[in-house]
């Protein structure tokens, strides 16, 4: 396994539980999705295993986590993503003071030299051809598609094994979250690169995903394939009865209510 | 608010009470007392002391309202103090007027000083705000030492009578002490009442959140420009029995590095309530007098250190002790203590 | 007019040595978002490590000079790792608290160890006045001036070319994307107090070159203020051309009011030009405003 969590409890602030152990894993070049309701401990997941939690007062108090079948929840970011994991933070972080380029540049900490830097720089244009055009423009005015091409961008600038990937469809329009889950797709098929994606929109993130999980309340409670999640009762209801419909469903449906009842459990 | 064991507040009026058991009465009553016949029980120096401590007590309780309940940063509290002093010193020398009418006319002119800079904190903050307020020491010493001779003595400054009631003049150490702790009790009594009231929460909100603030329907424009206005004010009022105090105002009494001492006073005691302004600036000035005492006796015991280090300790140990205390208890003393009186309160059974 | 030109020029000359200054707030604060109040007092120790090496050891300025720039940048390095380090995260409050702090405690360190006297600075620089037809210069100040710009594009490219540069500004906007990219954020704060420190000896080589100085010298931390605020904290060129803009409107201002308020209207004027710019902009003339699409 890439990526492997068991059993991973987090708290904040020396008091606040939020992950009640948290199994899960990433194999190689795979992509998985990461869903649940809003609160349930998804970003926190994400951060303790990027080791963003600690800046937070955020600490893994049990359990374990393993990257390339070696430990890191004590692991400083700058060595994680030294060693090829990544995480993209959500809400479209992009630098917004600095040109596209220089955004790029800043992630690429962990090349050696110049040649290799323009190296993966072409290769990070070849797949977001958009940016080419606005290297030179300050980040901050950019649109919010193009601001979500250029973190995972700048993401790949550290050629990373895998990446970690937060709400990267948040606020965008259905045909720029399409391209981008397509990018995902195809950076997975050529680049090997495995994805971790914590997503609302279940039904454009189960498409491309190997395996999906459902977060409640800091557990995982249900775990399947693409296609199994896709069929699943409960998540058509819940994720993808919503985004279908466009408005969520009524907490008065008591058999809805219970079902639900039945995760937490 | 942690409130002592059986004691339970069963009216409104309780719950707000300053004062809650018999033996907080006692303390108090005591404390009273001492203040009272301070110029009996040790005549001499610690009147001196305890005068200069109310005068600066009133400036650091304008500084907690402005930094440390609404959050506005100021750096200028010594020049608004100067403010006060000026104005009042140039209307008893020139005016003949009452120190009835200069003291709170000297507040009013430092409080106009000052909303000016409540009415910048509009438009800049942080940082920005912090360093435009130390412009108003600049601007005040600037503008003392070049107006007009006749007004405010330029570089002579102004020398002034003592302060008379009828045919009774507050013309020795002990009578200024007196004058200087009522205006102290009845300045403490008027921030607490400021704090409790809907203005008091305001400033919190600001403080807490300028945005939130104004989403929640507080005016924030005129609550900063108040927390200026007021803490100036207190400013002020300092200034103005400062120039009474020592009969002389000059532009060099009031310093940048004045204002950075309130700011410490305030770190020390505890950012946010008025026991805190009272705490730290005790703390500190007694320090300070510590300092000047035990200061010569080591330089007799060791000569080479010379005169000045007395001034230069004093500031190793209280910038260090700022220090300390920003990193190690940012809430201040007041916290701390209440934190030690907790666990002795609970012991032996701290869970 | 021979004089109006030669205050003005002169200014100019002040306002680069302050913007020297102000570079130094400006540095540390782009990349920890701190203003270090006490910078003044780092100037002074500087100051008087550059005295001491020379004047009390008796070393030749080549070693002096580079041994005070070494100890200052292991100053600036120390203070962060000291003190700044355990407050990421803090608030704002407790950042301006902690430098007011620092810079109390300094004084007293820098009294205790040099003590109040007047001191006479070495010249390090060559002395001689500089004469352009009939305007006269003091050579370190234009020494000073031209290092100035060469230390300002220095810093620009340093900052917008290099790798360690744009790691830097990125932790300037935002720490917690910086730690996310894998930059070590407290070490690149750390470099910036280095480098703060370092130039901040420099300014204090050129301000004081051959002049007698005590401890409050210092005030040329608060004098150089009015530079880097209404710059804006964030830009390094933005610094250079504020420093001359003050110092420009100081030689104005010298030259026309001086004359009526007798004296000393330098010490005031930046500070109210300062603030009508706040007013007008209140990130400063050239600093990062928030850029509100997100
Ligand atoms: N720094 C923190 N300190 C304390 N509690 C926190 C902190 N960060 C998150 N939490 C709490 O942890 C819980 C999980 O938060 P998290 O951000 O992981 O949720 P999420 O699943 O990503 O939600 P969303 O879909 O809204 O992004 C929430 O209840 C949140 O309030
Ligand atoms: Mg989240």
């Amino acid at each position: 396994m890439l990526l492997e969590l068991t059993n991973v409890e987090v708290v904040y602030s020396d008091v606040i539980l939020v992950l009640k152990g948290v199994n899960l894993s990433v194999a190689e070049g795979h992509i998985v999705a990461l869903l649940g309701a809003n609160g349930a401990g998804k970003t926190t997941t994400l951060k303790a295993i990027s080791g963003l939690l600690r800046s937070e007062d955020g600490e893994v108090t049990s359990g374990s986590i393993q990257f390339q079948g070696v430990p890191i929840h004590t692991e400083e970011p700058q060595n994680l993503v030294r060693r090829g994991l990544v995480q993209v933070v959500e809400g479209r972080r992009i630098l917004p003071h600095m040109t596209v380029e220089q955004n790029l540049l800043v992630g690429s900490k962990v090349l050696k030299d110049r040649a290799e830097r323009r190296q993966v720089l072409d290769k990070v244009y070849g797949y977001f051809p958009k940016l080419v055009n606005l290297r030179a423009r300050v980040s901050g005015y950019l649109s919010g598609g193009e601001q979500q091409m250029l973190v995972i961008g700048r993401a790949l600038m550290a050629r990373p094994r895998l990446i970690l990937l937060d709400e990267p469809s948040l606020g965008l329009a259905p045909m720029i979250v399409t391209e981008i889950f397509e990018l995902v797709e195809s950076l997975r098929r050529q680049e090997g690169i495995a994805f971790l994606v914590v997503e609302q929109n279940a039904n454009v993130a189960l498409a491309v995903a190997d395996h999906g999980y459902v977060m409640e309340n800091g557990r995982i409670v249900l775990y399947g394939t693409g296609p199994e999640l896709r069929e699943n009762e409960d998540i058509k209801e819940f994720y993808l009865g919503m985004s279908i419909s466009g408005h969520g469903k009524s907490f008065k449906d008591v058999k809805h209510y219970k079902r639900r009842k039945r995760w937490l459990g | 608010m942690t409130l002592p064991g059986g004691v339970h507040a069963e009216t409104y009026a309780q719950d707000r009470a300053l004062i809650r058991t018999p033996w907080q009465w006692l303390w108090f009553a005591a404390f009273v007392a001492v203040l009272l016949l301070l110029p009996f029980l040790r005549p001499g120096g610690a009147v001196g002391i305890a005068t200069v401590i109310g005068i600066t007590l009133i400036a650091v309780l304008g500084l907690q309202l402005t930094s440390g309940c609404a959050g506005q940063i100021n750096m200028g509290q010594s020049a608004f103090m100067g403010v006060g002093a000026y104005a009042a010193g140039a209307l008893a020398v020139h005016l003949h007027w009452s120190f009835l009418m200069t003291i709170p006319i000297g507040g009013i002119s430092a409080a106009v000083f000052g909303a000016v800079f409540g009415l910048a904190a509009l438009r800049i903050k942080g940082f920005y705000l912090a360093l435009t307020t130390i412009a108003a020491q600049y601007i005040f010493t600037f503008a003392m030492l070049k107006l007009p001779k006749e007004w405010f003595g330029q570089s002579e400054g102004l020398r002034m009578d003592p302060a008379v009631l009828g045919s009774f003049a507050f013309d020795t150490d002990n009578r200024i002490y007196y004058l200087v702790l009522a205006f102290a009790a009845l300045m403490t009594y008027g921030a607490w009442g400021l704090m409790r009231s809907r203005t008091g929460r305001a400033f919190i909100a600001v403080r807490d959140n300028d945005n939130a603030a104004e989403v929640i329907g507080i005016n924030v424009f005129y609550y900063k420009t108040l927390a200026f206005f007021i803490g100036a004010f207190y400013a002020g009022v300092a200034g103005a029995l400062w120039a009474y105090y020592v009969r002389y105002v000059q532009a060099d009494q009031f310093t940048l590095w004045l204002s950075v001492w309130y700011v410490g006073m305030l770190i020390v005691g505890g950012m946010g309530s008025i026991l805190g302004a009272i705490v730290g600036t005790v703390v500190i000035r007694l320090l300070q007098e510590l300092i000047t005492v035990v200061g010569p006796q080591i330089t007799d015991l060791l000569p080479t250190l010379g005169g000045q280090f007395v001034f230069a300790a004093m500031n190793m140990l209280l910038g260090g002790l700022i220090i300390v205390f920003v990193i190690f208890e940012p809430r201040g003393l007041v916290h701390r203590w209440n934190i030690v009186k907790e666990s002795y309160r609970i012991w032996p059974f701290p869970h | 007019m021979t004089s109006l030109l030669s205050q003005v020029a002169n200014g100019a000359l002040t306002g680069l040595l302050y913007a020297l200054v102000a570079m130094s707030f400006v540095i540390i604060y782009r990349s920890a978002r701190v203003f270090n109040f006490a910078q003044g007092e780092i100037v002074v120790v500087g100051a008087f490590l550059v005295w001491t090496l020379m004047s009390a050891f008796d070393l030749p300025v080549w070693a002096a000079v580079p041994l005070a720039l070494l100890a200052s940048v292991l100053l600036g390095v120390l203070i962060e790792r000291v003190i700044l380090r355990s407050l990421v995260g803090e608030e704002l409050f407790a950042f301006v608290m902690v430098t007011i702090g620092l810079l109390i405690f300094i004084r007293g360190v820098v009294l205790v160890a040099w003590g109040p006297e007047v001191r006479f600075f070495p010249a390090v620089l060559p002395m001689a006045a500089v004469k352009v037809g009939a305007l006269v210069f003091d050579r370190a100040m234009v020494i000073g001036g031209a290092l100035t710009l060469v230390v300002a594009a220095a810093m620009s490219w340093f900052f917008n070319r290099t790798q360690l540069g744009l790691e830097m500004t990125a932790v300037a906007e935002d720490h917690q994307t910086a730690l996310s990219l894998g930059i070590p954020v407290t070490r690149s704060i750390a470099v910036a107090w280095g480098i703060s420190g370092l130039l901040s000896t420099v300014a204090a080589i050129i301000f004081l070159n051959g002049k007698g100085m005590t401890f409050l010298a210092s005030d040329i931390g608060f004098a150089a203020l009015p530079v880097a605020l209404l710059a804006g904290l964030e830009s390094i060129g933005g610094v250079v051309l504020g420093g001359l803009i003050v110092g420009i409107a100081l030689g104005l201002a010298s030259y026309f009011l001086d004359p009526i308020f007798n004296g000393g209207v330098a010490a005031v004027f930046p500070f109210v030009i300062m603030v009508i710019v706040l007013l007008i902009r209140p990130t400063g003339l050239f600093g990062w405003k928030t850029i509100e699409r997100i």
